[in-house]
């Protein structure tokens, strides 16, 4: 038996971190917002099962980053938002670092942001982010340590270590 | 020690989405279509299976089956080329010269991308032009043998984007799909709008222009309504040519009169 109250809840306690997480990975306010709604729709369609797991955000999570990296989805999901909210303009919350971030993030190959993002924006450990990744934690570190220096490069961030990882 | 890729990350919390999260009790409701609408599908696959009118359907349209809801987005099947259904020979498979190229679309630098995953069995250009979408109201597409797209980005200006798909059908069955674009575009005419699927904004889809290239054409004109701002206007145009079908929808800024140009592009090269 589904539980409207109890999604209803995880859906507003997680949205906005799911949010973030997505508008790093496309660099795309409208299109990660349509991506979340996908990926919530899809968790309420089987939520008996994944309202009972430890940790459905996770799910969710991975659900979302699925979509996002479709390209397919990903250029219907542009095109639909486009239309409707028309070419990207500023609007409330993205200022000018933050969209010279999202652009220098773009720059990265999809696995090194993905890593990126797990694990600075939404502070996974190594060992989960390597997990919903399906690849061994050494290849996560080596993939956060190629993103940082790319990023940094992009940025003209300096990295005085690389002991973050 | 400060981490400036940390930091610079961790700034990126707590974004505005740009319309707002969508209530949880929408998003159900979106939830439960979706399952009507798979239900009716499956249902018809039932009768046309039984009829046994519908096996070369049924089979194509297991290849284009929609990706597991749990998300994964494996590689997609192309659809196997149908016999017709006189038993005719099956048609050539779409071919990568039938689509625009950056020089057709004109000036400027144009990225193309084109990656066949996630297709999706009902994908329909028109599916979204309003609710609600019922696909088995739309008979020809059960008749669609395979189709495409490509994804076009130009780099030099920032966000200018199109969208060009191109359906083959089983021979004969060309006419009836532009016909049920028309159909489709009309049961759309008027304002339409705030489903929070489709987009919170009014909007309007008309035909403006028919006949202009190939064998036939039609020119669609979508306005969207935002609150205290000008209404914006966007094209597609659908051009067949025999039982090819291409579809291009044009980005912002795009003229109704670029449109038809580049309808007779998408003609030549069907």
């Amino acid at each position: 038996m589904r539980d409207p109250e109890g999604f209803d809840t995880f859906y507003r306690a997680t949205r906005q971190r799911l949010f973030d997480c997505l508008v790093a990975l496309t660099g795309n306010h409208a299109e990660a917002q349509d991506v979340v709604h996908e990926a919530y729709t899809r968790a309420w369609q089987r939520w008996d099962r994944v309202g009972e797991y430890a940790d459905p955000e996770a799910w969710v999570r991975t659900v979302a980053r699925r979509v996002a990296v479709s390209r397919w989805r990903r250029g219907r999901a542009a095109l639909t938002a486009y239309r409707r909210i028309g070419p990207a303009r500023p609007v409330a919350g993205p200022d000018v670092e933050s969209l010279t971030l999202l652009a220098a993030l773009g720059k990265l190959p999809f696995k090194q942001r993905e890593a990126l993002v797990l694990y600075h924006l939404l502070e996974l450990p190594v060992a989960q982010i390597a997990e919903e990744t399906g690849v061994p934690e050494g290849t996560v570190k080596a993939r956060l340590a190629r993103g940082r220096r790319a990023l940094a490069a992009l940025l003209d961030a300096d990295l005085a270590e690389e002991s973050h990882v | 020690m400060s981490d400036p890729i940390g930091t610079a990350l961790g700034g990126l919390r707590d974004q505005a989405p740009p319309e707002g999260f969508t209530p949880g009790p929408a998003l159900r409701r979106r939830a439960q279509r979706r399952r009507t609408r798979r239900q009716v599908v499956t249902a018809g696959l039932a009768v046309l299976a039984l009829a046994g009118g519908g096996t070369s359907w049924v089979a194509n349209q297991a290849a284009h089956r929609v990706p597991d809801a749990t998300g994964s987005a494996g590689p997609a099947t192309s659809a196997t080329p149908s016999v017709g259904p006189t038993g005719s020979a099956p048609a050539p498979h779409l071919d990568a010269e039938m689509f625009l190229t950056g020089t057709d679309l004109g000036a400027g630098r144009w990225e193309i991308s084109q990656v066949t995953d996630d297709l999706g069995t009902d994908f329909w250009y028109w599916q979204d032009a309003c609710r609600p979408y019922r696909r088995e109201s739309y008979p020809a597409l059960a008749r669609r043998a395979e189709w495409n797209w490509r994804d076009f980005v130009r780099t030099d200006r920032d966000g200018v984007r199109l969208f060009q798909v191109i359906e083959r059908y089983q021979p004969g069955a060309g006419p009836a799909s532009l016909g049920e674009v028309r159909r489709r575009l009309t049961e759309c005419g008027g304002v339409q709008g705030t489903d929070p699927v489709v987009g919170n904004l009014p909007y309007r889809w008309s035909v403006v222009a028919e006949h202009f290239a190939g064998d036939d054409a039609l020119l669609a004109k979508h306005e969207v309504f935002p609150d205290s701002e000008p209404a914006r206007v966007y094209y597609t145009v659908v051009v067949r040519v025999g039982d090819l079908v291409g579809t291009l929808a044009l980005g912002d800024g795009e003229t109704g009169a670029a449109a038809r140009t580049l309808a007779a592009r998408m003609a030549a090269r069907l």
